[in-house]
């Protein structure tokens, strides 16, 4: 996944965000995924306005860490999300 | 501060989740969502009696659906009456296509048109739940009141299959169709859809018991029983006369859980803690749904414990009947009594035949 790749949730899928945490569920399988704080706020960022960098951007200012690294745990997450077939494309 | 040095694990635990952010907060995860009482049928067991009243308009019932969203509500079931008599039906599917939601719709199937059946399955519900009453049209259309339902209904069952809409097969049981309950089994086994049954009267919303004579008789509720233990017949309320003891609470443990996390809302704009329970917590037409839902003055309800049921604790066949406690409002006004014509001269009769 590149800088400027701009990754965007499915859109048929039902999620919700509680007290700061995602939890989702597919229409096909009625699978229920519940993600981590980090992620939640991740998943709020693909609206297909964001790129990856812009993603890396917005955690570092809100998470400690370092840049770069809080980078590479983005698009590992991300590609995670893929493989979960929670993402379009 | 959190921090985002953390290895990827996109999935905590469900049950936590639930626990923590549904359960201890009261919040509710599935609402019954009335949309009409209006109906096409004019079913003989039937608890409304279609009168006309005052419903939401389309923009109120989008402005609900958005508060329910935000409120954190994930399933919908969306019931009447039936919700194909509402002339904006097509843009509330539309509208629920894209503020997502699990939905489940019942209907009886014979108002769903061509621009329906594309909507419903652009929506991707989670299942369709459609009400049969028999195995032949003369045995539906009887209870039904409506001749031709029946045909209707079976077209829509295979149209949406067709569709690869998710179906499920609603029978219910009543003295009239009881001996063709192995050829709706059939049916819907032929159709390829799951079916289940029900046979649990209901007495009408105003309180009215004449719809009870519809249901099964003692005699027939008695072969239920053995068929649902020894043939594999299904029912959707897994109540068993024998014993019901697991799902009695020992001691102090909560009964049911009305008004925590499922609940309903009337056609009128009411929220009720569950669909039978028809205790009015407020109406949403003057007041957001968030702060309906977190009155605690149905915290007595919530949190109804077996030391509350007075007279039924001190029942002997507490541990077989089917007690609810929407049954017994409806018919008595007390959700805590006893619900003499809907369930206790039934279960009494049946214990005693047993014991006799």
């Amino acid at each position: 996944m590149d800088n400027e790749n701009k990754p965007v949730r499915r859109s048929d899928l039902v999620w919700r965000e509680i007290d700061g945490e995602v939890v989702i569920i597919s229409p096909d399988n009625k699978a229920m995924q519940v993600l981590n704080n980090v992620g939640s706020r991740i998943w709020t960022l693909l609206d297909g306005e964001h790129d990856v960098a812009a993603i890396a951007a917005i955690l570092s200012k809100e998470y400690e860490g370092q840049a770069e690294d809080i980078k590479k745990d983005a698009i590992e997450y991300l590609s995670n999300l893929k493989q979960l077939n929670l993402l379009e494309g | 501060m959190d921090t985002c040095e953390y290895k990827v694990t996109p999935q905590n635990s469900y049950e936590d989740f639930m626990t923590d952010k549904y359960w201890a907060k009261n919040r509710p995860m599935s609402i019954h969502f009335e949309l009409t009482q209006r109906c096409n049928l004019r079913c003989i067991h039937c608890l409304f009696n279609h009168e006309t009243r005052d419903e939401l308009s389309t923009e109120e019932i989008f402005n609900i659906l958005n508060q329910l969203k935000e409120f954190g509500v994930f399933n919908l079931s969306l019931s009447g009456g039936e919700i194909f008599t509402r002339k904006d039906i097509g843009e509330i599917l539309d509208f629920l296509r894209i503020h997502r939601f699990t939905v489940s719709i019942y209907t009886n199937g014979t108002l769903i048109n061509a621009s329906y059946l594309e909507k419903i399955a652009a929506l991707k519900p989670f299942d369709i739940q459609i009400s049969v009453y028999g195995a032949t049209s003369d045995v539906h259309d009887a209870i039904t009141r409506i001749p031709g339902s029946f045909q209707k209904t079976i077209k829509c069952i295979r149209k949406l299959l067709d569709a690869r809409v998710p179906v499920f097969f609603k029978g219910f049981l009543l003295e009239k169709n009881f001996q063709q309950r192995w050829q709706m089994i059939e049916l819907a086994n032929e159709l390829g859809v799951l079916y289940a049954f029900d046979f649990n009267m209901i007495p009408m919303e105003n309180g009215d018991i004449k719809n009870l004579s519809a249901g099964l008789t003692n005699v027939q509720i008695e072969k239920i029983y053995q068929e649902v233990a020894e043939e594999g017949l299904i029912l959707r309320n897994n109540v068993k006369i024998k014993s019901r003891e697991s799902q009695l609470p020992q001691g102090g443990t909560v009964i049911c859980n009305p008004g925590r996390i499922n609940g309903c809302i009337g056609s009128n704009g009411d929220v009720f803690p569950c669909p039978i329970l028809r205790i009015t917590i407020g109406n949403i037409m003057e007041k957001p749904f968030e702060k309906i839902w977190k009155t605690d003055r149905i915290d007595p309800i919530r949190y109804m414990k077996l030391s509350d049921l007075k007279e039924c604790s001190e029942c002997s066949i507490i541990s077989s009947c089917n007690r609810c406690p929407g049954v017994a409002y409806l018919e008595t006004g007390n959700y805590l009594g006893p619900a003499p014509f809907s369930v206790c001269n039934k279960y009494k009769s049946l214990v005693n035949e047993k014991r006799g």
